[in-house]
């Protein structure tokens, strides 16, 4: 904590203040070690409001699409009867299922490549003393922070120059779902390795330590300690890819070829060809998949695990 | 020179560098079999760099390890036979009791109905049966520091490695661990190297204690001996209260900077004129007339506190040249007899009990 | 431990990969930048700087002031909702904090498409208020046009990222230790100087965060100004994006690009230093 003296202004005098230290003893209340709650009497008032108005903002537009995914009126503003016929069209489109099926094979590929090449690059950044760790690591950020515009138009000129270059020696090489793949693997890398990297120096050393002094080789202690302990951020980095590869839109819109193209881009199509409520059906429908993806998963998990102490990651 | 060995741990000019700093100095040390042996000294003294070379996580620059005799310079920390009680305890919270104290035994392949009994009995031994089920995080601080000793003993090593095991606890708590430990190593029979910075507890518990200071062994000895006999200022004033009278060795003495020249024992290798201090522990003190025999010094009490056992006095000889005298409430339990602020006092020592000691 | 070779080699699957597909195809950027078209549109590599020149030419200006200032707007926005929300649940969520934060995050999961997609249904010609409005009998023909505005884009540009503001916030929020703003409170006289000497100066560097995963993307963005907005709400996205499409010129698209890059590099070096550098009040 740095302990610097506060400035106070008290009307016009300037005191120096000794320096605010956390320790319970200063302070007016009764603490001990653990947060005690603030009473209700001392939130500003519109705290609550703000946050109840945002939580409506967060959630009226997906529970309006939901909403008008089962009118069966075309319109968007008039509500007709409930009715499942826009989901029935859904399933009966070929293009659709199609679009469907190829965006949750992207997603799982992406999935398990990036997280596999993400633990290691976590490993290798957190355990390495290497001078490559730090070029690797700014390398990494980089590509996390770059919008996908840019990153989408490098991978497009680099697969359509591969494609022409190759072309010479007789090999097809275009753009396709597999490239749609590379580009989705690329950008997820960077978000494992955050997030594991971000548990693994949480881990205290001493526990590796201990396997091996009990007997475990560095392999053992790898599978029987770190691993085990490691789990729940890779899982839920592998989760997170998952997601974010299946409702990707920009890379994909950039990396895809003729055929059939991932779920995010049809819907585009769709929308451009014309508004349909066809389109609240898939988007509602995209949703309730990857929710109740992530949720299982939670589920299986907290199965295992103890449930409080997963919750407490999702907030780190 | 080899010989057979009867030493558990021999370290031999054993020297470890961290980028600029020497964290342990050409130590030698030598740890028979079944002895409570501490390292004490101030934090960064290299007691815990030392510990960890024994254990096999950090090579040592130079100097060799032998552990049962045979060096262990290419043995990684999963084939010696030696077992670490962690400072952070280091318990694996994903496994829970049971598991964590067998888990050396099933990496040892030991068949599982040995496990059952090993770890069973561990448990009554440490009093944690109840909880074998229970996961770390569980448990208590008191409780979590059992398993960790559990979990290290079950194995039966040759010398248990133990890293300032205690610090975490309350006082209350510390006492009753210091005991128990005592009783286990006793009943184990096993090694036990004990890293510590509590002198109090290098006392109570070892049989012998090696003092560090900046990556040099200062001194090993038996706890009597570091404590009355201390080689060096250092040790003097590490362990107890220490009275450290500075003067210059003259006339078989000690001229303090009274003028007074007080006889003491001096040592062959310290010659006239040399900068000494003379070393006296506050309850080898007595508070009155000069008794014959006894080397005697004039003072006034600047402060007097009760302790409940014994009072403590501190009495100033000179400006900057003070004694604490520790004495037992016998004969003076109530105030009115204790000496007051600003009395005028003849403290007193038999010669023996005053060291001389290098400055 | 383990030899430092093997860590160290653990590094080479993700480095190579980077180096592959995120380093190597922006060499082919650059090259293309400063190449030129054959008959039919294809890249064609060559010694053509101009195409630098035009990213600066004067008709361009609009675009590139419009996308900055969409971006600082959005991040204003989102800074300004978002930091009471994760104040809220960070001080006074008790045990749903989790659950909290968990609803926040979960519109996220829905498609990035549906999302702008919704609120064209709310905000459209023929969408859900102006049909509301309608049957109010408050207005009726002709609807009041909420999309094809810069309203509406920062608006859906706001929906988007919102929870990259509040995460960050609120993990900054979570960190601090409840007792500083005890003793502020003993300190300071009203609640808002508190909070403007000790919470705010706390959470720094959870805002900073905040900003950058919401600024960065929000420059890059083209599907929210092309589907809730029209011809005077473009942003760079839209100009690069069409450079790619039919009738377009992919070395210019490919300048912007890096011209974009470039800006936006110097930006998250800046936060980085600031990252590192020693703050006011570390917590």
């Amino acid at each position: 904590m740095s302990e610097r003296p506060q400035v106070l202004r008290a009307g016009s005098a300037v005191i120096e203040q000794p320096r605010i230290a956390a320790p319970a003893a200063q302070t007016s209340s009764i603490t001990t070690g653990r947060r005690r709650p603030p009473r209700g009497f001392d939130r500003p008032r519109f705290l609550p409001m703000v946050t109840a108005l945002v939580f409506i903002y967060l959630f009226a537009p997906i529970l309006v699409v939901t909403w008008f995914s089962f009118n069966s009126k075309q319109s968007l503003n008039v509500f007709g009867t409930p009715s499942l016929k826009w989901y029935d069209q859904l399933i009966h489109d070929p293009i659709i299922t199609g679009s469907l099926f190829a965006s949750v094979e992207i997603a799982l590929v992406t999935m398990v490549v990036s997280t596999v090449i993400g633990t290691l690059l976590a490993f290798g950044l957190v355990r390495a003393r290497s001078r490559f760790s730090r070029p690797t690591d700014i390398l990494m950020l980089l590509n996390l922070v770059s919008p996908e515009v840019v990153t989408g138009v490098a991978l497009l000129l680099v697969f359509s120059e591969a494609g022409g270059f190759l072309l010479q020696f007789g090999i097809q090489f275009g753009l396709s779902l597999t490239t749609v793949v590379l580009g989705h693997i690329t950008f997820s890398i960077a978000y494992v390795t955050i997030i594991v990297r971000g548990r693994l120096a949480a881990l205290n050393r001493e526990v590796e330590e201990a396997a091996l002094d009990l007997g475990a080789t560095n392999v053992g202690a790898m599978r029987l300690v770190t691993l085990p302990l490691l789990w729940p951020a890779i899982i839920a980095s592998g989760l997170l890819v998952f997601v974010m590869s299946f409702d990707d839109f920009i890379t994909s819109y950039f990396t895809t070829g003729v055929g059939v193209e991932p779920l995010p881009l049809r819907i585009y199509s769709m929308i451009h060809f014309g508004v349909t409520p066809e389109i609240n059906a898939v988007g509602t429908l995209m949703m309730v998949m990857t929710i109740a993806i992530v949720l299982a998963a939670l589920a299986l998990f907290t199965r295992q695990q103890n449930a409080r102490q997963e919750l407490a990651f999702l907030a780190e | 020179m080899t010989t057979a060995e009867s030493s558990t741990v021999r370290l031999e000019g054993v020297v470890k560098r961290f980028n600029t700093t020497t964290a342990v100095d050409n130590l030698n040390l030598e740890i028979g079999k079944g002895e409570f042996f501490s390292m004490l000294g101030p934090s960064g003294c290299g007691k815990t760099t030392t510990l960890r070379i024994i254990a096999g996580f950090e090579q040592p620059d130079e100097g060799s390890v032998f552990l049962e005799g045979r060096s262990v310079e290419n043995t990684p920390p999963y084939r010696r036979n030696v077992n670490t009680v962690f400072q952070s305890y280091a318990l694996f919270e994903h496994l829970n009791v049971w598991d964590n104290v067998a888990f050396g035994l099933r990496r040892k392949k030991v068949p599982e109905m040995e496990i059952r009994k090993r770890v069973g009995d561990m448990l009554e031994l440490v009093r944690l049966k109840q909880k074998a089920t229970s996961k770390p995080r569980q448990l208590s601080g008191g409780q979590q520091q059992r398993v960790a000793l559990g979990r290290a003993l079950v194995n039966l090593p040759a010398v248990l490695l133990l890293d300032e095991p205690l610090g975490a606890l309350d006082l209350q708590l510390r006492k009753q661990m210091q005991i128990e430990l005592k009783e286990i190593q006793r009943t184990v029979g096993i090694t036990f190297i004990y890293v510590t910075h509590d002198q109090e507890e290098a006392l109570t518990m070892s049989d012998r204690i090696a003092v560090m200071n900046e990556g040099l062994l200062q001194q090993c000895g038996s706890p009597e001996e570091i404590y009355e006999r201390p080689a060096n200022a250092f040790v003097a004033g590490f362990i107890g209260i220490s009275n450290l009278l500075s003067g210059e060795v003259q006339d078989h003495g000690v001229r303090l900077k009274t003028g007074q020249v007080i006889p003491a024992t001096i040592d062959a290798g310290i010659a006239a004129g040399e900068n000494v201090f003379v070393c006296v522990r506050p309850e080898k003190l007595r508070l009155g007339p000069k008794v014959d025999g006894q080397v005697s010094v004039e003072g006034t009490v600047v402060e007097t506190v009760y302790l409940g056992t014994a009072t403590q006095y501190m009495v100033e000889l000179a400006p900057g040249l003070r004694l604490v005298a520790i004495e037992n409430n016998v004969h003076t339990a109530t105030s009115d007899r204790r000496l007051a602020r600003g009395s005028k006092v003849s403290i007193g020592w038999l010669p023996e009990h005053g060291r001389v000691l290098r400055s | 431990m383990t030899s430092n070779r093997l860590w160290r080699l653990l590094l080479a699957p993700g480095a190579i990969w980077l180096l592959l597909l995120f380093v190597a195809p922006f060499g082919v950027v650059i090259a293309v930048s400063l190449g030129t078209t054959d008959f039919i549109g294809r890249p064609v590599f060559g010694w053509y700087p101009e195409n630098y020149q035009q990213v600066f030419d004067p008709i361009f200006i609009p675009v590139l002031v419009r996308t900055a200032a969409f971006a600082i707007g959005t991040t204003l926005l989102c800074l300004v909702i978002g930091y009471p929300v994760a104040y809220m649940i960070a001080r006074y969520g008790g045990r749903f904090r989790n659950l909290l934060i968990v609803l926040i995050i979960l519109p996220w999961f829905a498609d990035y498409l549906v999302r702008i997609y919704a609120w064209y249904v709310i905000l459209g010609n023929e969408g859900v208020v102006n049909g509301l409005l309608q049957a109010i009998g408050l207005h009726g023909n002709p609807p009041i046009t909420f999309v094809n505005t810069p309203f509406a884009v920062v608006g859906g540009l706001v929906y988007d990222y919102l929870p990259f503001m509040i995460l960050p916030i609120y993990a900054a929020l979570e960190r601090m230790d409840p007792s500083l703003i005890e003793a502020g409170k003993d300190l300071y006289g009203t609640p808002f100087q508190t909070f403007l000497n000790v919470t705010w100066p706390a959470t720094i560097q959870g805002v900073i965060a905040g900003a950058v995963l919401v600024g960065l993307p929000a420059v890059g963005d083209f599907a929210t100004a092309q589907i809730l907005g029209g011809p005077n709400t473009y942003m760079i996205g839209n100009l690069i994006n069409d450079q790619f499409t039919n009738g377009g010129y992919p070395p210019f698209g490919a300048a912007l690009t890096i011209v974009l890059m470039i800006l936006l590099s110097l930006l998250m070096v800046f936060y980085l230093r600031s990252a590192s550098a020693p703050s006011e009040a570390t917590i």
